[in-house]
C-alpha cells in the first residue's frame, strides 16, 4: 500500500510521510463487484473502509417502499466510522457502485492509532468531525428538499 | 465561576477535560439568558459562538420557506449548541430558537480554540466527545430523513 494512495483519502490528506507509514502497516485493501454488498445495516461494525477507486451507494431501509439509496460516495470519501465510534451497529446498507477498489482498517487498528500517537490521533479525528460536519449540512439541506417535496 | 465551572463539568462536550481546562474555558465564557420565543443563533450568520445551555429548553429549527420552520433537534441542560459551525468555521445552517426561558453559557469561537488548542490531550478528548455528539446527530438526522422520504414515496 503506497502512502499516495492513502494521502487521496480526505482522512489523510494532512499527514506527514512518517504519518502514513504508521497507517500504512494497519491498512488492508479489498476489490468488490458491482451490486456487492459491503456491509449491512444492523450489523456490528467492524471497519472503517476507504474508497480508493469506485463509488459506493449508501441505502436504508424506508417502510412500505423498500430500499432507497440516500447517498453515493465517492473515491477518497469512508464509511464504517460510526459504529467505530459509537461501538454502535452498522446504521445503513453499502453496495459497490462498479468495481470498487477499498482500503479498511480493522477496529483494534483504528483504536491503536488513536490511542498511540495523540498529534496523529487528533489529526486523524479532526479530519472525521470535518467531514461529519459536511454530511450532518447535506443531511439537513436534504430534509429541507425532502419536506418541501412532501407538502407537494 | 464556580458554578460555570460546574455547567462546564455536567456538559457533553466538556465533561472529560480536566480541571483547569474547565477553569480556562470557565473564565472565557460568558452567562447570558434568552426569553421563550428568541433566537440564540441565527441560520447564515457567521459562526462565531459555542453555546452551552444550562437551563431550559431550545429547538434547531431549519427554515423551510419566509414563514415556516422544521424542528430538526431538541436541546437541554448540558446540550452544546452550534458544534458543527464553530468545528468547520462555515455559518450556522439551522437556526437555536429558546423554546422555553434558557440560561446558558456562551464562549467564542476564538476563546474555545484557544482553550482546546492549550493542550494536546484537550484537543484529544474535545475531539473524541465532539465525534460521539456528531455521531448521535447523524443517526437522529437519518431518521428524519428517512421519514420525510417515506412521505414522498407514499
Amino acid at each position: 500500500m503506497g502512502r499516495e494512495e492513502l494521502r487521496r483519502n480526505r482522512l489523510f490528506k494532512e499527514f506527514s510521510d512518517q504519518e502514513l507509514d504508521m497507517v500504512r502497516i494497519v491498512v488492508d485493501e479489498a476489490t468488490y463487484d458491482d451490486g456487492q454488498l459491503i456491509i449491512k445495516e444492523g450489523d456490528p461494525g467492524e471497519r472503517l473502509y476507504l474508497i480508493d477507486a469506485g463509488r459506493c451507494s449508501v441505502t436504508t431501509q424506508i417502510s412500505g417502499a423498500g430500499t432507497e439509496e440516500i447517498s453515493l460516495l465517492h473515491p477518497g470519501e469512508f464509511f464504517g466510522e460510526m459504529s467505530l465510534i459509537e461501538a454502535a451497529p452498522v446504521s445503513a446498507t453499502v453496495y459497490a457502485r462498479g468495481r470498487c477498489r477499498l482500503l479498511w482498517l480493522e477496529r483494534k487498528a483504528f483504536d491503536r492509532l488513536i490511542a498511540e500517537d495523540m498529534p496523529v490521533a487528533n489529526k486523524l479525528l479532526q479530519a472525521i468531525i470535518l467531514a461529519f460536519c459536511e454530511r450532518a449540512r447535506d443531511t439537513t439541506a436534504k430534509i429541507e428538499g425532502y419536506y418541501r417535496m412532501s407538502k407537494f | 465561576m464556580e458554578e460555570r465551572v460546574k455547567i462546564l463539568a455536567a456538559c457533553e462536550l466538556f465533561k472529560t477535560l480536566p480541571p483547569e481546562a474547565l477553569e480556562m474555558l470557565a473564565s472565557r465564557s460568558e452567562a447570558a439568558a434568552a426569553k421563550e420565543g428568541e433566537v440564540i443563533v441565527a441560520e447564515g450568520k457567521a459562526a462565531d459562538n459555542l453555546y452551552v445551555v444550562a437551563e431550559g429548553q431550545v429547538d434547531y429549527i431549519k427554515r423551510v420557506d419566509e414563514k415556516r420552520g422544521l424542528v430538526l433537534f431538541r436541546w437541554q441542560r448540558g446540550d452544546v449548541l452550534a458544534l458543527n459551525p464553530v468545528m468547520d468555521g462555515k455559518e450556522y445552517y439551522v437556526s437555536a430558537i429558546a423554546t422555553a426561558p434558557v440560561k446558558f453559557l456562551r464562549i467564542s469561537a476564538k476563546d474555545f480554540w484557544a482553550v482546546v488548542a492549550a493542550d494536546p490531550l484537550y484537543e484529544h478528548r474535545v475531539f473524541r466527545q465532539t465525534l460521539l455528539i456528531q455521531s448521535a446527530g447523524l443517526r437522529q438526522t437519518t431518521l428524519r430523513l428517512r421519514e420525510f422520504l417515506a412521505k414522498i414515496i407514499k
